[in-house]
């Protein structure tokens, strides 16, 4: 058993198998992940990793799971299995974490590319640590509660990955702690003193005791409020959307496609890190282009101007503008018919819907009272019920300079006052 | 999100979308539907876990959300409509949505029987050995949502279809 020490945790207690697990090199790959992609250059901070967050993961899984033992939900047994679980979640990753891995998404269309797919073709790969694995349970159970498919145990799964789930408890800590962005702090003490699970409707699922309401409307709110400051900050956005356009290009030529990342070797996918990917975009940025000139830019933290912003939230439309822009075929290029910007100047964004729970049943948040379960949207008596309709779309559109940024905008205005008009 | 949309068009598979954010059943269609293609041979790219109602994924019901937002317009249903997109086994998807009526509310939970037993023999982990183990599963995580009949039924069906042996 070894004390690793963590700065948002203290001391993280890892037994001798776990510890084989993270000095294995494919582990020690993460300390080469940044945990928020680009954020550390809004956010100077924000240079934390995967591999802290894969041991708070861990110690976060810990106490659930002591917190489910006591509640007579979980054996000890199963704790063990969880641990390895939350240590392993994230083995699988992109350089950058998300951004690249959304960059696969949009470059392999018809693919499943998920890091959690990759961290289970990691898993057979790699001896060392199935072996560690296999000192507590099996690598294809491991594999099915990262892929969601152990259908005996959901619980596991839910754990894992849900609207309230351990790897959420400390990444929004962490992220918060790291950047300096105070709205990711919660109560995690009274948060997971009052998980358990539903047994009368839907046993196996995670719910929260309605005297933990108020830590779990706090833990929705930060999460709501770390997307609008950190997560989806406009200039992180537009570094982010910057590398997103360089590694799609770069996807197929200088960095791996999805294939070629399937047969890695453990030895070739330990090098897939986020300086391997640094170098081949100061490679790129030696040659002509578009590619080559955001690469330019990229190193030297130069960021994509703003042009222009529209968000309007989604139960209400009121000038369309999204709308009758995501009809076009070519956004970039209709833009630029109108402003004479060049296309290849003009990058859009459409964020992700920003809203504090799904509408979805399967990615609800639960309360217990005495005799029943409840969804905390139909609470009337909570915050989030008043909160939750409050779902915002929002479409950036950014280019490289400020004369273009100039005519953007200007369109943009012309355009809403015509439709106000 | 866009080649989706223009699938669904295509093959007249488009739930009642108008209904998407306030009719539970409305989403459950879509993901049933969804899962169903792609294991018929649509490459959507999406990756499928266990949940609640069976086989969800949650990326799709992130651009099933996305698709009411787009509010499509008839003009761009026209456009959409005019692409070419590879559809694989044309036969076996009509054989499995020959005579559903995607727009009403009982098809959802016909169509979560069928996604259900197809992941419970193919994807889930305990292995299932087969079909009468499935039905057991099914029964015992789902008692008293479908009968013997309903299941025999579906079980048919996916074979008729060509997604079980």
């Amino acid at each position: 058993m070894k004390l690793i020490y963590d700065n948002i945790h203290g001391y993280i207690r890892v037994d001798d198998h776990e510890q084989r697990i993270i000095d294995a090199p494919i582990f020690q790959r993460l300390r080469k992940i940044s945990n928020l992609g680009l954020a550390e250059y809004v956010y100077p901070g924000a240079t934390h990793t995967r591999f802290a967050h894969s041991l708070g993961t861990l110690y976060v899984m810990d106490r659930v799971a002591r917190q489910l033992i006591d509640e007579g939900v979980l054996k000890e047994s199963d704790k063990k299995i969880l641990r390895i679980v939350a240590l392993l979640h994230d083995i699988g990753h992109y350089p950058f974490s998300h951004v690249l891995q959304d960059t696969m998404k949009e470059k392999f269309r018809e693919e499943t590319v998920d890091h959690e797919l990759i961290a289970t073709i990691l898993i057979d790969k790699c001896d060392e640590i199935r072996k560690q694995i296999e000192c507590i349970t099996t690598a294809e159970e491991v594999k099915s509660i990262l892929q969601r498919t152990n259908v005996d145990k959901p619980l596991y799964s839910y754990l894992m990955s849900s609207s309230l789930d351990v790897d959420k408890i400390d990444y929004l800590q962490r992220d918060s702690i790291h950047s300096g962005a105070p709205y990711g702090r919660i109560d995690i003490d009274r948060l997971i003193s009052t998980i358990t699970v539903d047994n009368i409707d839907h046993p196996s699922y995670l719910v929260i005791r309605e005297k933990g309401k108020q830590a779990i409307e706090n833990f929705l709110i930060a999460r709501y409020h770390m997307f609008q400051t950190l997560y989806f900050h406009k200039t992180v956005a537009a570094f982010e959307l910057m590398l997103n356009k360089i590694c799609f290009e770069l996807i197929g030529t200088t960095l791996p496609t999805w294939n070629e990342i399937k047969k890695m070797s453990i030895e070739d996918f330990r090098d897939y890190d986020d300086h391997s990917v640094w170098q081949q975009i100061k490679q790129s940025s030696k040659g002509k282009g578009i590619t080559s000139e955001l690469s330019r830019m990229l190193i030297n933290r130069t960021p994509l101007k703003l042009a222009h912003e529209i968000t309007q939230l989604s139960e209400h439309a009121p000038n369309g503008i999204i709308d009758s822009l995501m009809e076009e075929e070519d956004i970039a290029q209709h833009i630029s018919n109108k402003t004479d910007v060049p296309s290849d100047s003009i990058f859009y964004l459409k964020m992700p819907e920003i809203s504090f729970i799904s509408d979805d049943l399967e990615q609800t948040v639960w309360l217990k009272s005495d005799d029943n379960c409840y969804e905390i949207v139909k609470d009337k008596n909570s915050i989030i019920y008043h909160l939750w309709a409050s779902k915002y779309r929002t479409i950036r559109i950014y280019t490289t300079n400020n004369n273009y940024k100039e005519k953007i905008n200007h369109h943009f205005a012309k355009t809403l006052k015509s439709k106000l008009v | 999100m866009k080649a989706l949309l223009t699938t669904l068009l295509m093959l007249n598979l488009l739930p009642n979308m108008k209904e998407f954010k306030e009719n539970f059943k409305v989403r459950k269609t879509f993901q049933k539907t969804i899962y169903l293609l792609q294991e018929l041979g649509i490459k959507f790219g999406y990756h499928f876990s266990w949940y609640l109602n069976g086989p969800y994924s949650s990326s799709l019901a992130d651009d099933g959300y996305e698709m009411v937002g787009l509010r499509i317009s008839e003009k761009s249903i026209g456009k959409f409509k005019s692409k070419t997109i590879d559809i694989p086994n044309e036969n076996n998807i009509n054989i499995l949505f020959n005579n559903i009526d995607l727009k009403s509310n009982e098809t959802s939970d016909y169509l979560e029987l069928l996604a259900s037993i197809h992941f419970l023999l193919t994807h889930a982990y305990p292995k299932i050995r087969n079909e009468n183990e499935a039905k057991q599963k099914l029964k015992q995580y789902k008692p008293d949502k479908f009968s013997d009949k309903e299941i025999e039924n579906a079980v048919n069906n996916l074979r008729a279809a060509g997604l079980i042996q």
